[in-house]
């Protein structure tokens, strides 16, 4: 007989005080083990979400990318630089500028290095009634494509009207019954009939194209013209506002704006949707973060509560131990035994309290902590962790039976054995 | 030989000072056997528990075989009494989660000396209780309770044994074979200091002292 034997009896024949502590330290460590596994998985998941948005978006990024090159590669970016005064809300209601603006500016601007621009077309616009016909008509001179000094020349965008000839809109030609190689007057002059077009369904199809010169001269605007079209930058849409800082910075006098808004559109597209894509990613991560929090913050109250709950319990659970054990305290003081060895007997039992609550709760806490995280994975299982649980739990149940214990180490015996 | 010279043992509460014992001289030889007796509360068990180690008189001095045992060390006393102390109560005070034969090795916790279950067995056998072995103390009747109780003060075969009523509940059948093994001790040697009312009992003695108020009436 020795004392961790009277130890193994005494809580093999009275289990409801050892079940009571074992419970009490099952519980605690069930919870710090729980909260701990549901924060790990909890951070993993997060992890995991967040990669395959990313991996998501980066594949979506891609694509989008993708079919922009493509767009960009046939379409080109095309700008329209106008005079500074121009109100655009004109512009748009009347079909052309009634603005105008020297006819230099194009040969500055193809004078200036490093344009994100690569053809430019001047022209002069003016709505006029066609005294001849007697129709309205959109006047326009073009002289073809401008080339770059800086670059090497290129094949002309747009082929420029010879001097003397024209170029009829198809709503002017059709309902005039107007054929290519005629002579016809405009404003006193005579021109020959280059080409007729085809139906465009805009503007066009009343405009009237002759060479630039012809135009300036019969519309009194000398060295004039009202638009320069850019064609084909090289650009993105989100670079319109650097395309527009180069040509301000040569042409302080214009102001530029975007045609062909369909591609624009599919830039812009392009890159909303690749910040929404990064927006959603942040308000997912923004999203984990709070329910972290939130599960952390739970975590930190309960983990210490249930801590000190769990050690009170044991205290109280040893101090009714002690009390109701307080005979036979008092007979093995009697026999002989030492106070140090009336205190094993209480500490050896929170001992094994300690131990199994930690096995028990450690099992528990992983399992409960995976439902909670919703996830189950035998990784979770950490070696360390288990073994600061072995170590800990015990020692939490050391703390709570220690002060029992040394009541009933010091215990006066002559007190106990005289109560008959 | 137990040897108390002069014991006093105050008890101080609430500003009240009970003298509980008195200037108490006794001497008991190895083979006597005294009885304690007196009124209630004369400082029967006061003496007893002085006299067994457990309880430091407020002066006076008790020598066990020659060893002042309040000079010893609070840990070199319960050494002292593991070795040469026997102690019975009233309440038998057995520990009640074990069986009998359990609860008589129970002194085994602070005396490592090497006992046989065998001689346990004996032991118990001797105070008729061998078909009792592995029962718990509240499967007992009194009477069994007290001879568990009386073998397990026994285990050890002490110097002294110390005996507070333990007869009180017992059946004059069950006093006999407790009576009779008080005797074996007595006669194997062994100094016996009995407590009890019981002028029966008394008789057996070799001397009765008569406490009262924590003096020594006559012996
Ligand atoms: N811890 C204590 N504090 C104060 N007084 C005490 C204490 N223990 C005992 N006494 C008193 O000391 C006196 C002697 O008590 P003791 O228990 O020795 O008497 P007793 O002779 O054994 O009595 P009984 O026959 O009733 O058992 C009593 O008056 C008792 O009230
Ligand atoms: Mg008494």
């Amino acid at each position: 007989m020795n004392i961790n034997k009277l130890v193994l009896k005494e809580i093999v024949r009275r289990k409801l005080n050892f079940f009571l502590g074992l419970i009490s330290v099952v519980f605690a460590v069930t919870t710090v083990t729980g909260a701990l596994t549901m924060l790990k998985i909890h951070d993993l998941k997060t992890g995991e979400i967040i990669a395959q948005k990313e991996l998501e978006t980066s594949e979506r990024m891609i694509i989008l990318e993708d079919d922009y090159r493509k767009i960009m590669k046939n379409l080109g970016f095309n700008l329209l630089i106008l005079p500074k005064d121009q109100n655009l809300n004109d512009l748009y209601a009347d079909d052309f500028a009634s603005k105008y603006m020297p006819e230099s500016f194009v040969d500055s601007l193809a004078a200036s290095p490093s344009m994100l621009i690569r053809h430019l077309l001047p022209s002069l616009q003016q709505k006029i009634e066609w005294p001849e016909k007697r129709r309205t008509i959109i006047l326009t001179g073009v002289r073809g494509e401008v080339p770059f000094l800086h670059k090497d020349p290129k094949e002309p965008m747009m082929v420029a009207v010879p001097k003397g000839t024209m170029i009829v809109g198809y709503e002017l030609h059709n309902s005039l019954d107007i054929k290519t190689g005629d002579e016809l007057k405009l404003m006193g002059r005579t021109f020959k009939i280059e080409k007729c077009n085809e139906a465009r369904g805009n503007k066009d199809d009343i405009t009237i194209w002759i060479d630039l010169q012809e135009a300036q001269e019969l519309l009194q605007k000398e060295e004039e013209i009202n638009a320069i079209l850019a064609l084909k930058c090289h650009c993105s849409g989100s670079d319109l506002a650097s395309v527009r800082d180069e040509v301000y910075s040569v042409l302080p006098g214009t102001q530029v704006i975007e045609k062909g808004t369909s591609v624009l559109a599919r830039a812009e597209a392009r890159d909303r949707a690749a910040k929404e894509a990064q927006d959603a990613i942040l308000s997912e991560k923004i999203h984990r973060n709070n329910l972290r929090k939130e599960r952390e913050n739970f975590a930190s109250i309960l983990v210490p509560l249930v801590l000190l709950t769990s050690t009170l319990w044991i205290a109280f659970l040893f101090i009714i131990n002690v009390r109701s054990r307080k005979s036979e305290i008092g007979i093995l003081r009697a026999v002989g035994v030492k106070e140090i060895s009336i205190m094993k007997l209480f500490l050896y039992k929170a001992l094994l309290i300690g131990l199994s609550g930690a096995f028990i709760g450690y099992f528990l806490g992983f399992g409960i902590g995976s439902i909670w995280g919703g996830l189950f994975s035998v990784s979770f299982f950490s070696v360390s962790q288990f073994a600061l649980t072995l170590l800990f739990a015990p020692l939490l149940a050391l703390l709570a039976a220690y002060i029992p214990a040394t009541i009933a180490a010091r215990q006066d015996p002559a007190e106990i054995l005289r109560e008959d | 030989m137990l040897q108390l010279e002069n014991i006093t043992k105050k008890y101080t509460k609430e500003n009240q000072t009970i003298l509980a014992l008195n200037g108490v001289t006794l001497k008991a030889s190895e083979g006597e056997f005294v009885v304690v007796s007196g009124a209630s509360g004369s400082g029967k068990t006061t003496l007893l528990l002085a006299a067994g180690g457990l309880l430091k008189p407020s002066s006076g001095k008790i020598q066990i075989n020659s060893t002042d045992i309040y000079n010893l060390t609070q840990e070199e006393r319960s050494v002292f009494r593991a070795n040469n102390i026997g102690f019975v109560f009233q309440q038998y005070h057995l520990i009640p989660y074990l069986t009998i034969i359990e609860n008589v090795k129970v002194p085994m916790l602070a005396n490592k000396s090497n006992i046989s279950d065998k001689e346990v067995i004996e032991l118990i056998d001797s105070l008729g209780l061998k078909d009792r072995l592995h029962h718990i103390p509240a499967e007992l009747s009194a009477g069994e309770k007290q001879r568990t109780a009386l073998a397990r003060a026994l285990l050890f075969k002490p110097k002294i044994l110390l005996a507070d009523e333990i007869t009180g509940n017992l059946d004059p059948e069950n006093i006999e074979i407790v009576m009779n093994r008080l005797a074996d001790f007595k006669n194997s040697g062994g100094t016996i200091l009995l407590v009890t009312h019981d002028k029966e009992v008394s008789k057996k003695a070799d001397r009765i002292v008569y406490l009262e108020k924590g003096e020594i009436l006559r012996s």
